[in-house]
């Protein structure tokens, strides 16, 4: 017997919407676009921090081995304890140190190309999280989202496009439903992340008065202009404070919806350029906007260029309707039949 | 398929769950056990090590260190905690800043610090740690002419033993 009132027909459009939230496959281009820009910034970092790396990873380093290493309940990889493994053959903390970055370079090279893809984005994976067990008081906010990323290249399908690994299987880039909630768990992911640092931001007294960035603007380590004049503008100091507040707590909201998606992408992006920019943490702000970028701002330029859009076609099955998604490579020439509503749910 | 489906499905959300909890509850953070072990594992495996309080909820005074290395000789040289490296220069200023909140763990760390000095430098004798706070002061106090301020906030004296 068919339930006809308001609640039921409620919970039957809120039960699929949620199953076409969850299950409706994506094409993996945004998933091979992420695999590349995420190898190589961390590639670029591995670059930088590698003449320093005694220093701030190493045994005989700023903080040495036996103040950090974890406790003895929780059993955390890291390069202090493969040492310990490696020393009945004779290999130094020193030359464990450097070999782990090597490996992990390695592994971060054949992530780029896409060779052997699972296999490298698991020993990437590994290798950084040997890394940052061993050097995790030196870490800042760059490093937490290679880490995050990285353990998302491990088990998502990142390898199925743009990559050695898809030009020697030689089949179709096709939609899937892993590449489609892959690229849910990573956009839901960052409305974690956005609204977390949002709402902490919002709890601060700083962040309503503007405080907030003339300190940092402020701070020698962060200063790349001189920015002393904004105490003869505060009010300037203060909007900035509340847009950053409004963006941050605004993203898990507005960056869903079709039409605010596209502002909340560019603002996003235009924040962290600031970031970079104005206090020279370009690292931190490359790879967030990588993140973004990928999770939701790649499908939009893709479905303006009309290049390998998604189709969402209705198939009638009986009393019930399922959406089937299939892929189509599309020049611009094809038209404007091609819905972009499928992507943008 | 479908069973596939679904789990992929059951292992995602648990996943988003428990970031979230990790992020927002400090989900078995402190609890003894194996399996809040394994939470903890998972959490920095997953890279969930850190809250994503960026600059939050307030934005802490900047802080910088340095080695006066006295040698054999009596001789003194000043030597700077920082990087020219910008990227290298945030995480030194993130090893002050973690040792320095760790009012008990001070000391231990900054014998860690003194300790690459000594290393690296053979005719060292004696290494004192200086940190130093910035007093910034409001927008309002900069103003009215107040300027920003170096203020020590730890001296320490390590030598061989």
């Amino acid at each position: 017997m068919k339930c006809h009132s308001p609640i039921a027909r409620f919970a039957r459009r809120a039960s699929a919407l949620i199953e076409r939230f969850i299950a409706d496959g994506a094409d993996p281009y945004a998933l091979g676009f992420f695999r590349i820009a995420v190898s190589v910034v961390a590639i670029i970092q591995v670059f930088i921090l590698w003449p320093y790396l005694l220093q701030l990873y190493g045994n005989f380093g700023f903080i040495q081995w036996a103040l950090i290493e974890t406790e003895t309940d929780t059993w955390l990889p890291s390069v202090g304890k493969l040492a310990i493994l490696l020393q009945p053959y004779r290999v130094s903390s020193s030359a464990c140190v450097q070999g782990v970055f090597v490996f992990y370079a390695l592994s971060l090279l054949g992530l780029l190309v896409g060779w052997k893809t699972r296999l490298f984005a698991i020993s990437s994976w590994l290798a950084h999280t040997l890394a940052v067990n061993s050097g995790y008081i030196s870490l800042y906010g760059v490093d937490t989202m290679i880490h995050i990323c990285l353990f998302y290249c491990a088990w998502m399908p990142v390898g199925h496009c743009f990559s050695l690994d898809q030009n020697y299987r030689q089949g179709p880039v096709s939609p899937s439903f892993f590449a489609g909630i892959s690229m849910r768990t990573l956009q839901l992911h960052l409305c974690i992340i956005y609204f977390s640092t949002g709402l902490a931001k919002v709890k601060g007294l700083q962040w309503w008065t503007g405080d907030a960035l003339w300190r940092a603007f402020m701070q020698p380590q962060f200063s790349v202009f001189d920015l002393s004049w904004l105490a003869w503008a505060p009010w300037l100091a203060q909007i900035g404070c509340w847009l950053v507040m409004l963006i941050e707590v605004g993203y898990p909201f507005l960056i869903w919806p079709a039409k605010s998606r596209p502002i909340w992408v560019i603002a996003t992006i235009a924040l962290h350029l600031g970031i970079g920019m104005i206090m020279g943490l370009w690292m931190f702000s490359i790879m967030m906007i990588v993140m973004t970028f990928s999770a939701f701002g790649l499908r939009l330029i893709l479905n303006r260029m009309s290049y390998g859009q998604l189709r969402t076609v209705q198939i009638s099955e009986g009393p019930r309707t399922t959406t089937f998604s299939a892929f189509y490579a599309v020049s611009r020439a094809s038209g404007p039949e091609i819905s972009a509503v499928h992507m943008m749910l | 398929m479908r069973i596939t489906r679904a789990l992929l499905v059951v292992a995602v959300l648990l996943h988003l769950l428990l970031v979230a909890l990790f992020i927002w509850t400090g989900f078995a953070e402190d609890w003894p056990g194996k399996l809040p072990g394994a939470l903890r594992v998972y959490k920095n495996l997953s890279g969930t090590f850190r809250d994503y309080a960026f600059f939050a909820p307030a934005v802490a005074s900047d802080l910088k260190a340095g080695f006066l290395v006295t040698d054999t000789a009596g001789e003194e040289t000043f030597v700077n905690f920082v990087a020219k490296n910008r990227e290298v220069g945030f995480r030194y200023n993130c090893i002050i800043a973690a040792c320095m909140r760790d009012v008990r763990g001070r000391d231990l760390f900054a014998q860690s610090w003194a300790a690459l000095p000594l290393g690296s430098n053979p005719d060292a004798n004696r290494v004192t740690v200086m940190v130093k706070t910035l007093d910034l002061p409001s927008m309002r106090d900069y103003r009215a002419g107040k300027r920003p301020e170096w203020k020590t906030v730890y001296v320490g004296e390590f030598g061989r033993l």
